[in-house]
Parts: C-alpha cells; structure tokens; sequence
C-alpha cells in the first residue's frame, strides 16, 4: 500500500511531545507523591526513560516495516485474526481512556471554572471537538498536533517560572536518600502510574510510514517523549517545591493549584489560573485527540475500513457513555489508575510481542539463506 | 491595443453557444449562432455577406461596408464587415485607403493570386488571418473585429480592429501603498498580461490562454514561470480550469469559486491582487497567476494564510520597520477574532482575573445596562457590521461624513441612553478597526464573521468555550489546503528559511530560497546572501581607507581567476 508521504521528523517530534501532555498532569503529582513520597519525581524521570524504551521498540518495528502502519505489520507478525482480537483491545482500551480523560477534564473545568454547567455538556464539547478533528488523514492529523506544540509548553513554563517565587528546596529534601522508607512496590506502582500517562507516543506506530525520512523517527520518538517527559518532571518538581509532600495530598490537582498562586506583578490581569486552564483545554484536547484518533484507526483496520471517517461519528456516543460511567470523582480516579496500570500490558507489551516474534522471524528468514527481504512476509 | 489580437477572439471551431443539434433541438427559434454555423463560405461576395446579413443584420452595431477596389485592370467589389463602436474606425480608414487609392500594380507580383496580392501587398496592417468558415468569420468579428470579403475569393481576411474602451492603468484601490509602484491591473487582459511583461521580461514567462463560459467565451491567462513553478501544479491549474463547464464567467471571483479547494471554508484559498508586482512575485515564488478578462483582479495560487497578512510594502521597506508593521498586522487579526469574545467571557464568567480597580469601574459603566454582557456586544458588534456594510457602497464623499456620525451617535447615544457600557463601545471599536488592519479583504471578512460564532461559544462557557472556538477553527486551519500545499505552512509544517518571511520579514538577501511547500523546480533565489551582506568596501572612511578595501577586494578577484 503506498503511502503519501508528507510527516517531517520535527512533526513526529512535536506531535509526540503535545499528546503526552494531557489531562493527567493535573493529578498526577499528588498520586505519585502519595506513593513515593519526595521520591516521586525519580519515578516520573524513570517513567520517562521506560516510555522511550517502549518508544524504541515501536521505531526499531516501523524502521523494519516502512511502509506498514503498527496494525499493518502486526496482522503479518501475528496472523490477522490474533492481531485482530489483539488491536480490537487496543482500540478498546484508548477509547476508554479518551473516555476517561474527557470526564476527567470535564470534572476539573465544572469544579474549577464553570460551575452551574452539568458536566456532560463540557463532556459534549471536548469529544464533538475531538470527533471533528478526527476525519481527518493522518498527516493533518500530525499537523494539527504540531500546531498546538507551543501553545501546549508554553504556559505550564510559564507557571513553572513564575511558582519558583514560593519554591522552598527544603520540601524537596531529602534529595540524596530518595527512596528512603518508600515500600519497593510503591516506586513502581508510582513510575508505572506515569508511565500510563506517556501511552499516546503509540502514535508513532500510524505516523512513521507516512514519514518522508523514517530513519531520523528514532531521534523523533526519543527527543518527543523526552520533551513530555522533562515537563513532567518539572513540574512535579515545582509543584513538590511549593506544596511539599504533606500539603499535597490534600490538593485535588497540584498544578492547577501551583497556577492559582502564580501571580505576575504588575500585569494588567490579577490571577492567571483561568488563562492557563482554558490554555490547558488545547493540551487536554491533543491527548484526547491522539487516543481517539488511534482508537479509530485500529478500528477502522479490525473492520478492514478503507477510510476510518466513517467510524469517527460512530465513537462518538460510545465514548460519551463511557464517560458518565463513573459515578464520582474518586470513582473515576481509581478506574483511571487501574486502567492505566492494565493498559500498559498492552501498549508495551503488544510491541514487545511483535519485536519478538520479529527477531524470530527474521533470523528465522536469515538462517534459510534467502534475501533478506522483511516486511512482505506474511 | 492589439497585442493579443489573434488570441482575443473566441476559438475557431467552437459555437457562439452550446452544440449546434443540442440547441436547434430544443429551440424552435433558429438562433444567429445556428445560423452561421450552417452557413457556407462561397466565392460569390453577395451571398457571403447575406450570410451575415441574415444572423446579424438586425443587430444595431452590425455594419456592412461596400467598396471597389481597382486592380489589374478589373474592379473587384469588397464587403467590410465590423461592428459599430467595437473596432476602431481610423485603421479600418487606413487600411481602406490603401486598397482605394493606393494599390500600386507595378509592383505587384502576378505569379500569386489576386488573394495573395491584396494580402500579401496591400494591406497595411500587422494583424491579418485569414479566415475560411463562416463561424470562425463571425466569431472573429463578434469580438470586435472586422471582415473584408472580396469578390471570387471563398475566404474572408480578418483584421484585427478591436477597439474595446478600457480605463487607463490607474493606481489600484483596494491595496494602496505608501512606497511602491502604483499600478494596476485594469479589465483588459491584453493590458494586464503587458503589465507582466514589463515587470518580467524572462523568456521563461509562460502565459498561455484559454476560454472559458460557453456565451461570453471570457479569456482567461494562467501565467507562470517555466523552470521554476512546479509542472504539476501548472497541470492541476489547467486541469481545474478544463473542468469548468459553464456559460458565463464574469470576473476572477467568479472562476475562484470554481477551482478553490473546500466551498465551505471560511477562508479564502485563492488569493486575488490588483498589483501586478504581487503577480510578477508569486510567479517568482513558484506560484500560478489566473488573469480573467473583464476583471482588474488577478488569481494567485495556491495560496497560504500568511499571504493575507503580508503586502507588497512589506518588501519595499527595510526589514525591522516591515517585521514590526506586519507583526501589528498580526495581532490586528487576532484582536479582531477574539477581543469581543474574552470580553464576553472575563465581564461574564471570571471576573476576579480583572484588577479590582478597573473591575469597579466596569462595574460602574455597566450599572445601568439592561442586558447581559453577551447580548450587550453582540447587539452592538452586528450594528457595527451594519454600518460598515451600509457605508461601503455610498459615494465617497456622503459615506466617509456618514460613517463617522453614524458611528458616533450610536455609540456616544448609546451609551447615554443607558443601552450599552463605554468600554463595550471601545471593545468594538479596537475590533473594527483590528479587522480593518488586515490587507486582504477576503482574509478579514473571514475572522470578522468568525467572531460572532466565538462570542457565542463565550457566552456560554466562557474562556473554556472561546478556547473551544480556537481549538475548533485552528483545526480547520491546519487541515485546509490550496492545491495541496498546507494553509499553515510555513510554520506547520514548519520550515527554518521559510519562516523568516512569515510572522516577520528577514533581510530580502536572507530568504535565499523560495518557499519550500511549492516545490519549486530551482529552489536558489539569492545565490550570494553571505557575499552581499557582508563584502561592503569603506571608500569615504578616512581610517580605513579606500586602499586596503581596493585591494582586498582586488586579490579576491585575483584569487578567484586563479581558481578559474
């Protein structure tokens, strides 16, 4: 199948970079420091550095098959009917993880912003939003994300910047004895938690084979997900240097929270918290966006769709109604967490499968002498 | 005036209007178009002329013209045919007075035909075809052209007489500058494509013509540059061009609905310019520039948003003053979409972000104003639009003096009579006059209109609903596309030397190379930037006088013959 193709490295950077920023980083300080306490940005830096292995994996499989999107060449590594039920899980577990992350945002705009407005009607917006967004192909689909690039780092710099004024080092301490009386299981309950934050950069596996110069997507992948990554990490930092571990447990989202004191003096606007949530809604929207937009396409691939638009207005109930599942916000929290934890079997393990059953494969191929020719085995 | 005149009648083989069976079909009335496609040429004068005679004599304009020339002892009867007020009357004298008083036969020739000789010899004139159908004749003279018919000869010889009044090149209205040329383009495509030539004078300018409308048969020019444009997007052009099937094309707005890529966007993807020089440099950028006769504006394609903020000035000024001047243009854009709309959301939803000062003092303004904020603004936004529109089309001399009144009874009364808040007054007027900024109209009236589904948006959820506008109409944005180049691009997808003529302009010897998302044939545009900018010799310092930079400049040149 041939594919046009349009993405630059930088696009898969910078999409890479804005779908991993999502709702998530709202919350994500006080889960994980409630887990590990002073020792949680380590683990947000070891989920970083766990995202670009599984990132790696992807590049190494999208290197080896050019041409083939991740669903593409999995049917052949596979068999299409295992890779089916395999990528039918996968497109199930990013619809509801969109699902989720839309109810998860719902919940923060009613609590902070506006709050007569009943929930699903904020709901509706975002995943009309989405829904929309996501007709289109995919190298619109990665322009659309590299555009939001800036708009999505900006401003958490911003608040990063300016929250250095109420930072005290004492509440990162101690720095050298991290994990210091932190249960071994709690470490990794926590760096798997944000781990489950990084699950978009699966992108990589659609966008490579519309590449104009695949070979360049491995220092995409990495500098991508190390771009997230490092804004994650600063602003757990930031957040742990302002709150300190006790006074965080009690903040239902840290980095809103770490908005709301950031004031800039003499600036004509009082409080920045409102820009920088409506700022956010463009963050939200790109992680929802990119989980959907996956979610559709392997769809759309298990039905054997020519086009995935017309599945696009098909999701859009189903996600609504996953949505209002849970019943109340910590409800939702800990299905988030639990659904998180169990999708990383799959957004990891899935590739790793692959990579595997690839290196068999293709030794397999080599040992008979033939031509090495991968990616037309079937 | 004649430049084009063999190209600026309607094609040979083809009808006045749809196909001839088509049309006799379906009307009884035989129409002059069937007429003269039945009718046959012969040598017999009288009976060509009542060809003509027949289709068009009841046509006011239609004259016939007899006359007798002298020539090899025999007089031969002629028939000039022209239409009255479209062909100029003083060639048609000129070239009658050579064949009734002048024609020399001493030096004519007898091996050739009398045909030959009167063409050949006698005729004074720099466009003559000859024409050998009676529906090719007339189309030639329907297009303002005459016909001279002679007796015993079956074809008919056209000159070439167009005379259609046009204005003189005047300078253009919609984009006026301070510094720069002031031509136009006028409504004649012969003047408009003379106006390309003067300003390019490359062999490599290609301006091939075709017509388009079976009724008016409008000429329509693409032009582009051969060896730099890319030759699938001139065939895409020509391609979108063929397709459109249709009786009438009257302007260059008209042929833009027709090849543009989405009708429904709210954004132009053609951009139009009165200026020849914008022509001439989106050719040298790689671009395609449609003419249309009949319509002072030219089409540019494909275009991209950034086009619609940038002006011709922009590169005639030096650069820091145009990268300043357009990033005001910039932000005038972005006023005009979403001023009224965060007005909307901070009065309504998060006052608390407003200083607390300021806040009573919109409070205060706000006292006596019966209707919420969203209400307040819309009202008076659309009264604005109203205005504009209503002023737009007066003479100029009522419209500017009812403008400003208008504009200030209904604010300074609006606001006493306790209808609407001063600063609501100011927020629309900082809006009407940011999507005033905007050079192109077309790109203006887009955000301008825009802005009302986003006031709405705000005033139901606020800043996060604005958000969702943006987030909505940026979407559209990066997906939209003009002959497949992206509308963002340059910045999305991004590209390092495209950029610097985007939101700024860097120094013109800077962007060395044309835009990238054209896929130019010959990318290079500045060969030697690093040379031009930096090599200036010092000859009037006293300090560092003329000699070093003589000979540094020298034993450079030295240099470079010895490498050659």
């Amino acid at each position: 199948m041939n594919k046009p193709k349009s993405v630059t490295s930088l696009q898969l950077t910078f999409s890479i970079g804005t779908s991993i920023i999502g709702v998530g980083i709202l919350a994500f300080p006080r889960i994980t420091i409630s887990l590990a306490d002073t020792g949680a940005p380590m683990t947000a830096v070891f989920a970083v550095l766990c995202a670009m292995l599984g990132g790696l994996v992807l590049v190494h499989l999208g290197l080896a098959y050019q041409d083939e999107t991740l669903f593409e060449y999995a049917d052949h590594l596979v068999g299409r009917i295992l890779g089916g039920v395999f990528l039918f899980a996968i497109g199930v577990y990013f619809l509801e993880l969109s699902a989720l992350a839309t109810r998860e945002f719902g919940e923060v705009v009613v609590t902070s912003v506006l709050q007569r407005t009943p929930i699903p009607v904020t709901v509706l917006v975002i995943v009309l939003l989405v829904v929309v967004a996501s007709r289109n192909d995919v190298a619109k689909f990665t322009r659309i994300l590299t555009f939001y690039m800036p708009i999505v780092y900006f401003p958490a710099l911003v608040i990063v910047a300016l929250s250095l004024k109420n930072a005290k080092v004492a509440n990162l301490m101690p720095l050298l004895a991290t994990f210091h009386d932190v249960p071994f299981q709690n470490t990794v309950l926590s760096t798997g938690i944000v781990t489950a934050l990084f699950q978009n950069f699966m992108i990589a596996g659609i966008v490579i084979p519309f590449m104009y110069q695949p070979q360049r997507a491995k220092k995409s992948v990495l500098v991508g997900i190390g771009l997230g990554g490092a804004l994650y990490v600063l602003l757990i930092y930031s957040a742990l240097s302002v709150f300190g571990t006790e006074e965080m447990k009690n903040l239902l989202w840290p980095t809103l929270e770490l908005a709301k004191t950031a004031a800039m003096p003499t600036f004509f606007l009082e409080r920045l918290d409102p820009i920088f949530l409506a700022v956010w809604v463009t963050a939200v929207f790109c992680a929802i966006y990119a989980a959907y937009y996956l979610s559709i396409q392997a769809f759309s691939h298990v039905l054997r769709f020519q086009d995935h638009r017309a599945l696009c207005f098909m999701g859009m109930p189903l996600v609504f109604t996953l949505a209002r599942l849970p019943s109340n916000i910590v409800d939702l929290y800990t299905v988030t967490k639990m659904w998180g934890l169990i999708g990383l079997t799959l957004t990891f393990g899935y590739p790793l499968l692959l990579f595997l059953i690839h290196l068999v494969k293709s030794r397999h191929v080599a040992a008979k002498k033939r031509p090495r020719r991968v990616g037309t085995t079937s | 005036m004649n430049i084009l005149g063999p190209l600026k009648y309607r094609k040979a083989n083809q009808n006045m209007s749809r196909t001839q069976s088509g049309r006799s079909e379906s009307y009884p009335v035989r129409t002059p178009s069937i007429l003269l496609g039945k009718g046959r040429l012969t040598k017999d004068l009288e009976k060509n002329l009542a060809i003509f005679e027949d289709a068009l004599g009841e046509n006011a304009d239609f004259l016939i013209r007899r006359f007798q020339i002298q020539a090899r002892r025999r007089r031969l009867a002629c028939g000039l045919l022209y239409l009255d007020g479209s062909s100029s009357k003083s060639d048609m004298n000129d070239v009658m007075k050579a064949l009734m008083l002048e024609m020399d036969q001493s030096s004519q020739s007898s091996t050739k035909t009398f045909f030959d000789v009167v063409v050949a010899q006698c005729i004074p004139y720099a466009d003559v075809t000859i024409k050998t159908t009676a529906l090719d004749a007339s189309n030639w003279l329907l297009s303002g052209n005459s016909l001279l018919f002679l007796d015993g000869f079956e074809e008919a010889i056209g000159l070439s007489t167009q005379a259609f009044k046009e204005r003189a090149v005047e300078q253009p209205q919609t984009e006026q500058v301070i510094q720069g040329s002031r031509e136009g383009f006028i409504e004649s495509i012969g003047t408009n494509i003379s106006l390309l030539r003067k300003r390019s004078r490359s062999s490599d300018l290609h301006i091939e013509l075709m017509q388009i409308g079976e009724e008016t048969a409008t000429n329509v020019a693409y032009c582009y540059v051969k060896g730099i444009v890319n030759e699938d997007l001139v065939q895409e052009v020509r391609a979108r061009l063929e397709r459109v099937k249709t009786d009438s094309v009257y302007g260059s707005g008209y042929l833009e609905q027709y090849i543009e890529d989405n009708y429904y966007s709210p954004f132009p993807q053609v951009q139009n310019t009165e200026r020849p020089d914008k022509a001439v440099a989106a050719m040298l950028e790689g671009r395609v520039v449609l003419l249309v006769d009949g319509s002072p504006f030219a089409l540019i394609v494909p275009a991209v948003f950034s086009q619609f903020y940038q002006t011709t000035e922009d590169y005639d000024t030096r650069f820091l003053m145009a990268s300043m001047i357009r990033v005001i243009r910039l932000v005038a854009l972005i006023f005009s979409l979403v001023f009224p709309s965060l007005y909307v959301s901070l009065i309504s939803f998060n006052p608390e972000m407003i200083p607390t000062k300021f806040a009573v003092a919109v409070a205060g303004g706000r006292a006596g104003v019966p209707f919420p904020a969203i209400a307040e603004i819309f009202g008076l936004e659309l009264i604005m639009e109203i205005l504009r529109e209503a002023t737009i089309r007066l003479p100029q001399q009522i419209g500017g003096a009812l403008s400003i009144v208008g504009v200030l009874v209904i604010g300074q009364a609006a606001v006493q009579a306790g209808f609407v808040s001063p600063i609501t007054v100011v927020i629309v007027a900082l809006t009407t006059i940011g999507s005033f900024a905007t050079p192109a109209y077309n790109a203006a009236i887009a955000l301008r209109m825009l802005r009302f589904p986003l006031m709405i948006m705000a005033g139901m959820f606020g800043l996060y609903g604005v958000m969702a506008g943006l987030i909505l109409i940026s979407n559209h944005l990066n997906s939209l596309e003009s002959f497949g180049v992206p509308y963002l691009s340059p910045a999305v997808p991004g590209n390092r030397l495209g950029l610097r003529d985007t939101i700024v302009r860097m120094p013109v010897w800077s962007m060395t190379r044309r835009p990238k998302q054209l896929q130019t044939n010959d990318e290079v545009r500045v060969r030697n930037d690093k040379d031009t900018a930096r090599n200036k010799g010092r000859p009037l310092s006293p300090t560092t006088g003329v000699t070093r930079n003589v000979s540094a400049r020298t034993s450079r040149e030295e240099q470079r013959q010895r490498h050659e």
